[in-house]
Order: C-alpha cells, then sequence, then structure tokens
C-alpha cells in the first residue's frame, strides 16, 4: 500500500514550472510564518500600553504627625493590596517618600526616586540637602534642583493629616525631562 | 560588486545554501518523504510558542497557576499561542507516529541508516519526556495529579525508588523545586538535547538521503531524481501548512489547551493523563500493585529496546515489507494494543456516570477559579488561595460552620435565614406570624407567655408597619410617607407596649430595656453585628435568648463579614446566592 515515489510522470519540469514551485514555496512558507509572527507579536506587546501593576490610588498611612520635624526623614509607602500581573499581594512597598514638617506645621512629601534617572535619593543632614547617588544631582530640602543632571526638582506627593496621622499619596513620575508625568 | 555578492565573499552564503538546497533526491520528488520536515516544522513551532509563553510564565508553586491563568484569560491571543504549544505537542506525537511507522514499512531502518534509526528512537524517548514535563507546569489539577502518578511510580521502583523520586520532583513533595526542575529540564535540557540529536539525524540522513520504494533499481533513481529545491521543498511547504492549518483549526475548535483548577492537595481528582499515555494508564489498571513499577518502567524499557534492536535483528537487504511480514505484524499488533487499551480506558470512563459527573464539577471549579483569578487575582499564598477572593468568602464559610445548624433547614432551632432576610416580605410575613414556622416557630419563646402577637394592623396600616421597620435596616428605597404613618402607627398602636418607641432611638442606646428587642436600626449591618455578638443582652433577647454569644467564639472582624453577607441577603434571591458559586 505504498505511496509512490514520483508523482509526476516528467522527471525534468519546465523552468517555468520550478519557477512556479518556488514562488508557491516561498509564498506558502511565508504565509504559515505570518499567521505565527504576527499573533506573536500582539502576544508579546500585551503588557504595552496597560496598567500591569496597580494599587488603589488611596492615601497611604505613611507615619505619626509628631515624630515629623524639619529635617525630612524616610518613610516607606507600603500598598495595603497590590495587584502586580496575576498575582494580588498585601503589604507591599510601592516606594517611598522623604517627609518634613515645615516652621508653619505644614507637612511636605517628596518622592526619592531622583527624577533625572530613577535612583533613590538620600538627605545629608550635614550640607541639608538631597544628594543622588547615581549622577551627583542635588536638591533643597524643599526638592528645588541646586545642580546636576536632572531636568526637574524632586517630585511632590499629596499629603493629608488625618488627627495625628499623616497620610501620602504615592505616584510613580516618569523619570526624564522638565515636566512632571505620572508613569 | 552587488549587495549578495559582498555579503557572499564574506559569509560564503551562496554555497552553504547550494549544499543545503541542491541536494537531488533520488527517484524524485514525492509527498512520502515529507514527514521528517513536517517534525522539523513542529519541532520549530514548539520551541516558538514555548519561548512565547516564557514571557509570562512563573515556574513557582504559588505563581504558575496564576501565570497560566494570566495567560489564557488576560494576554492578548494567550489561549491561542498556549493552545499551539498543548496540541502541538499531540501533533508531534502523531507526527513521530507516522514517521515511524513509515520507517518500519520501508524498512528505512537497515543498513546504512541504524544510527539515524537509534537517534530517532532517542528523540522519541526525548519527546515522551518533554509531555511529561511539560504536563506538570501549570501546576493545575490534571498536571499535578496525573505527574504525581508518574514520578509515583519512579518511587515505586526497585532499589533507589526513594531516591528517584527525590531527585524527579526536587525533595520529599511536590512543591517550588518540583516546578524549577520541570521547569529547567523542559526548557533548557530537553531542548540542548534535541537539538543536537536533530542535528545528528538530519545530519545522517543528509548522508544516506531518502529511502526510496522498495524495488526499484539504482539507475532507474538515479534517471528521476529531482532537485530538493524546489521541487521536495515545495511538497514539504505544502505539507507543514496543512499540518498547521489542521492545528490552528483544531486549537480555535477546542479554544486553546483549557486550564484546571490550581493543583489542590487536599481535593480528590480523577487523575487522567494526555491521550498518548493512556495505554499505559490503562494497562496499569490490570497489573497487581506489586508488580506496577515493573510494568510501569518495564514496558516502556522493553518498546524501547524491541526498537533499538530491530535493526540488528532484521537484517536481510530486501526492504519489501512482504519479505519482513513479521516485523509489519509486530508493529501493527503494538499499535492494535495501545489503539484497544486507549478505547477501552476511554469507553470506561464515559460508562462511570459518577466519573462523568465529579469532572463535570472539576471543569466548574476550573472556570470558576479562572473567573476570580482574573477579577481578583491570585492571592499570594498560591492558587488555591483563589478561592477566598469570592465574595462573601469568609462570611459563607462562618455561616455554613456556626450559623447554618439553628437558622437553614428542618432541624433548625431558631428563624429561618436566607436571600430575602429581612426585605418587606419576610418583616410582613414575620408580623403576621411571629410564630410561624419560618420565624419563632422553632424557639421557646414561640411557646412561653412572651411570644409575640400577630399585629393587629392589615392593609395599608400593615404596609405602613412592615415599611417602618423595613426603613430601619438602612434599604435606600424605604418610602418616607410609609415611614412616617408606620412609625406613627407603631407608637399608638401595641408595638410600644413591648417594644417602647425605640423607632426613632439612637441604634446603641443599651439601656433602652423593653420587654421585646429594641429596634432601632434592626437588620442594619451594626445591629447585626450587635446581635451575633451577643444576642442575649438586655436589648435584645434578654432571658429568651437561646443562640450563643458570638463574641466569645469569634473575632470583631468575623462578626462583621457574617453582618455583611447578612445585610447582603436582604436584596438577594436564591440565583444570585447560587450566583456566587460560578
Amino acid at each position: 500500500m505504498a505511496p509512490p515515489d514520483h508523482d509526476d510522470g516528467d522527471p525534468k519540469p519546465a523552468p517555468d514550472r520550478r519557477r512556479f514551485l518556488k514562488i508557491a514555496t516561498c509564498a506558502l512558507g511565508g504565509g504559515v510564518g505570518a499567521a505565527v509572527v504576527i499573533p506573536a507579536a500582539r502576544y508579546v506587546l500585551y503588557p504595552v500600553g496597560r496598567r500591569t501593576v496597580t494599587a488603589a490610588a488611596e492615601p497611604i498611612d505613611a507615619i505619626a504627625l509628631d515624630a515629623l520635624g524639619p529635617v525630612p526623614i524616610k518613610v516607606p509607602l507600603v500598598a495595603s493590596s497590590v495587584r502586580d500581573a496575576w498575582a494580588t499581594a498585601t503589604d507591599v512597598a510601592l516606594g517611598a517618600a522623604w517627609v518634613r514638617r515645615d516652621e508653619q506645621g505644614k507637612v511636605h512629601a517628596l518622592s526619592s526616586v531622583c527624577p533625572h534617572l530613577g535612583c533613590a535619593v538620600a538627605f545629608d543632614p550635614a550640607a541639608k540637602e538631597f544628594k543622588c547617588p547615581c549622577h551627583d544631582s542635588a536638591f533643597t530640602p524643599a526638592g528645588e534642583k541646586i545642580r546636576g543632571p536632572s531636568e526637574r526638582g524632586l517630585d511632590p506627593l499629596d499629603v493629608a493629616v488625618d488627627g495625628n496621622r499623616v497620610k501620602i499619596t504615592w505616584v510613580r513620575y516618569r523619570v526624564g525631562g522638565a515636566t512632571r508625568e505620572p508613569a | 560588486m552587488s549587495i549578495r555578492d559582498w555579503l557572499d565573499e564574506r559569509t560564503g552564503y551562496r554555497r552553504a545554501m547550494h549544499v543545503a538546497l541542491e541536494e537531488p533526491v533520488l527517484g524524485g520528488a514525492s509527498f512520502a518523504y515529507v514527514m521528517g520536515s513536517v517534525l522539523v516544522f513542529l519541532l520549530i513551532l514548539q520551541a516558538t510558542t514555548g519561548a512565547l509563553l516564557a514571557f509570562y510564565y512563573s515556574p513557582s508553586a504559588t505563581d504558575a497557576w496564576g501565570s497560566v491563568a494570566y495567560i489564557e484569560d488576560q494576554v492578548t491571543l494567550g489561549w491561542f499561542i498556549r493552545g499551539l504549544h498543548h496540541h502541538g505537542a499531540s501533533a508531534m506525537v502523531i507526527a513521530v507516529g507516522l514517521h515511524m511507522l513509515q520507517v518500519v514499512v520501508w524498512g528505512a531502518y537497515k543498513k546504512p541508516r541504524e544510527v539515524t534509526w537509534w537517534v530517532g528512537v532517542l528523540l522519541l524517548g526525548l519527546l515522551l519526556a518533554f509531555a511529561l514535563t511539560g504536563y506538570l507546569l501549570p501546576w493545575d489539577q490534571t498536571g499535578y495529579w496525573a505527574t504525581k502518578v508518574a514520578t509515583g511510580i519512579a518511587g515505586s521502583s526497585p532499589g533507589a525508588g526513594v531516591e528517584i523520586q527525590a531527585a524527579l520532583q526536587g525533595g520529599n513533595e511536590y512543591g517550588n523545586l518540583t516546578l524549577t526542575r520541570f521547569f529547567a529540564l523542559h526548557v533548557f535540557v530537553l531542548p540542548a538535547l534535541t537539538i543536537g540529536l536533530v542535528v545528528v539525524h538530519v545530519a545522517l540522513f543528509r548522508k544516506h538521503g531518502v529511502t526510496p520504494r522498495w524495488g526499484r533499481s539504482r539507475g532507474e533513481l538515479e534517471r528521476t531524481a529531482q532537485p530538493f529545491w524546489p521541487d521536495q521543498l515545495f511538497r514539504d511547504v505544502v505539507a507543514m501548512a496543512v499540518a498547521f492549518a489542521a492545528l490552528v483549526a483544531w486549537t480555535i475548535h477546542t479554544g486553546g489547551a483549557g486550564l484546571d483548577a490550581p493543583a489542590d492537595p487536599s481535593s480528590n481528582f480523577d487523575a487522567r493523563p494526555e491521550w498518548y499515555f493512556r495505554p499505559l494508564f490503562e494497562l496499569l489498571k490490570y497489573v497487581p500493585g506489586s508488580l506496577e513499577a515493573v510494568v510501569a518502567l518495564g514496558l516502556p524499557v522493553v518498546v524501547g529496546g524491541a526498537l533499538i534492536a530491530l535493526p540488528l535483528i532484521d537484517r536481510g537487504v530486501d526492504r519489501s515489507p512482504r519479505r519482513r511480514a513479521w516485523v509489519i505484524a509486530l508493529v501493527g499488533a503494538g499499535f492494535a494494543g495501545a489503539a484497544a487499551l486507549t478505547v477501552m480506558s476511554i469507553r470506561a470512563d464515559q460508562a462511570d456516570p459518577e466519573l462523568v459527573k465529579r469532572e463535570a464539577a472539576s471543569a466548574q471549579q476550573g472556570r470558576r477559579a479562572r473567573a476570580l483569578a482574573k477579577q481578583h487575582g491570585v492571592p499570594a499564598a498560591g492558587g488555591t488561595a483563589v478561592y477566598a477572593t469570592a465574595p462573601f468568602f469568609r462570611a459563607r464559610a462562618l455561616w455554613a460552620e456556626h450559623c447554618a445548624g439553628c437558622h437553614a433547614g428542618a432541624e433548625r432551632k431558631g428563624p429561618a435565614i436566607g436571600p430575602g432576610y429581612n426585605d418587606r416580605a419576610w418583616i410582613r410575613g414575620f408580623l403576621q406570624a411571629p410564630s410561624g414556622d419560618l420565624y419563632f416557630g422553632h424557639t421557646k419563646l414561640a411557646t412561653s407567655e412572651d411570644a409575640m402577637a400577630p399585629v393587629e394592623e392589615s392593609g395599608a396600616d400593615l404596609d405602613a408597619l412592615v415599611e417602618a421597620i423595613y426603613a430601619e435596616t438602612g434599604a435606600a428605597d424605604a418610602d418616607p410617607a410609609k415611614v412616617a404613618r408606620g412609625r406613627q402607627l407603631f407608637d399608638e398602636g401595641s408595638c410600644s407596649d413591648c417594644h417602647e418607641r425605640i423607632l426613632r432611638q439612637a441604634q446603641d442606646s443599651a439601656d433602652l430595656v423593653s420587654s421585646g428587642p429594641n429596634l432601632a436600626g434592626r437588620g442594619s449591618a451594626p445591629y447585626l453585628r450587635a446581635v451575633i455578638a451577643d444576642a442575649g443582652a438586655a436589648r435584645f433577647f434578654g432571658k429568651h435568648d437561646e443562640m450563643p454569644r458570638f463574641a466569645d467564639e469569634l473575632s470583631a472582624d468575623d462578626i462583621a463579614k457574617l453582618a455583611t453577607w447578612l445585610v447582603w441577603l436582604r436584596d438577594a434571591s436564591d440565583a444570585d446566592v447560587q450566583q456566587l458559586d460560578e
């Protein structure tokens, strides 16, 4: 019941026929390739333009009001719940804020993310300025840029005071550039 | 100098292309020779879709199921890519079966192609290893339980069974190390071995050329030779396209690979292997436990050994199948036996209505788990924790454990509580028959002298009274005019003889004690919390209370969850409650 080895009588087909076979082979092969590559590209690019890591955009209870003074201190901002692709996790640190209370008693919070390229800035109490450990940008305690490659000052975060509790709304801004846009 | 010349001077690609493509196919191109190319194509497709799955897959016991559910239900075309990979494996098993069958019938394993055949047998083993390791990776019920059986068999092998099992599963139990291990094997080790062996297999094939049909002379074959490119490659590509189209059609028809509920070691699951392992699965039913390892491990070894030995035993020069009837008969019997066992196994499953029911329930649970995962995400504790994200999951569990015994079913001791609890109809029914079967009929209060008498009001007055009590639940749709009228009736009529004029008092005025319960805020979440915590408090049932003081048994958080659930029940129907499980 073996099928024939050879399915046409002419062992030396005309050049035209062979040319057709070449074109048909490439077309068919290309078609199969495209049928794989196009869905694959859409699949791989799924996260583009999607918020794959999300936390409730609510103020996060950060620290007691009476713990704050004029010198900024670093406070981790821990979200009660974060959705990260398929997973949900509780008590996840989203980032950190540098928080201080000015002479008038007003509370200010700055994102610890350097607006240049995203390293974490630290406050130098001796020099009384924020310094970025990566590319030497420096900022005043109020967050204004003093020197370095950053195109803008540190990003302020919204603060709400509820009794003795300080609540901060976390926003991750896009790094680079002079304007502030949520990432 | 053209760009092509420039490139050729530096790479020699023309010569490489010539070597790769211009080989003469003795006896002419034929669709009989396409199977190898189809297999190479399917292998590349598996590698491609596999790499794509790795973009989202996470090999850990807590994340694997969630990440596959994410691919399946959220990533654009994720179900399609995964479906191609899943069914592509089956397609490879089918194509390998046809390929080997053809080689057997053609006698293509004979001199000088013995080594090509042996490498092919090793590739068959690798294919099955791919299937075994890949089946576990989604960490769903099917993969988990079926693979448990497989590693259990390995663990029962004589001698170092325990050590073999520990090496396979990465320790004493299934867990993270099982998945990282299976993942490493499936994604790094097996592909590397496969690529190596495929290169050897194809190189040997090129060395010896196609095996033409038996009984044709060398001269005739050379006279009728055609070039590989394009004559044979065209046929190869047509076959690849047909195989691909069939695979795509099957993937779309089945909706992809499917994904069961997350692996749950505490559940009962009817483990079933992939269809190509069914014969072995069925065979094990007829083997006593003591011989199980011998059969399950021995049979593949015997079959593999027979395949390896084949070209050494069947050494005649004549490739005609008629002269090798015993080989054809033996292989045919093997295939027939496997097919018979598969049919028996599937028939047995279909004939068991209990199994069919359990499988339907498992499928339903899988859909539910995936719907919850899509809506709420999978908690960090892992796949099975997804059930706890269902609405009222904790409250309903508490209800079943602590409340249902007295508030549901014929044997209950208190008022029946369910969908519609504290809605207008419930309140009306209560007012008309406080000691009725659905209300206090099952309590000692009903037969005491303090039992409440049915209210005397009827018509519009009863409506108003119902509305006033309904308004206490905090329901937003209470009619203010009716409520006002109802409160007036309440104060002026006989209600306030026992319940005082409590409808207008603050909800937590605990000092307001009358012979009947304080009804302020009755049916609202704070009221229900207080009743669950201590129904025997003076402002509720006092000396007539028969309900336990749950403040002693449950946390405030749990009591609050129960109260929220009871409030939700007010506006819920039976169908709404059922929907919580879908």
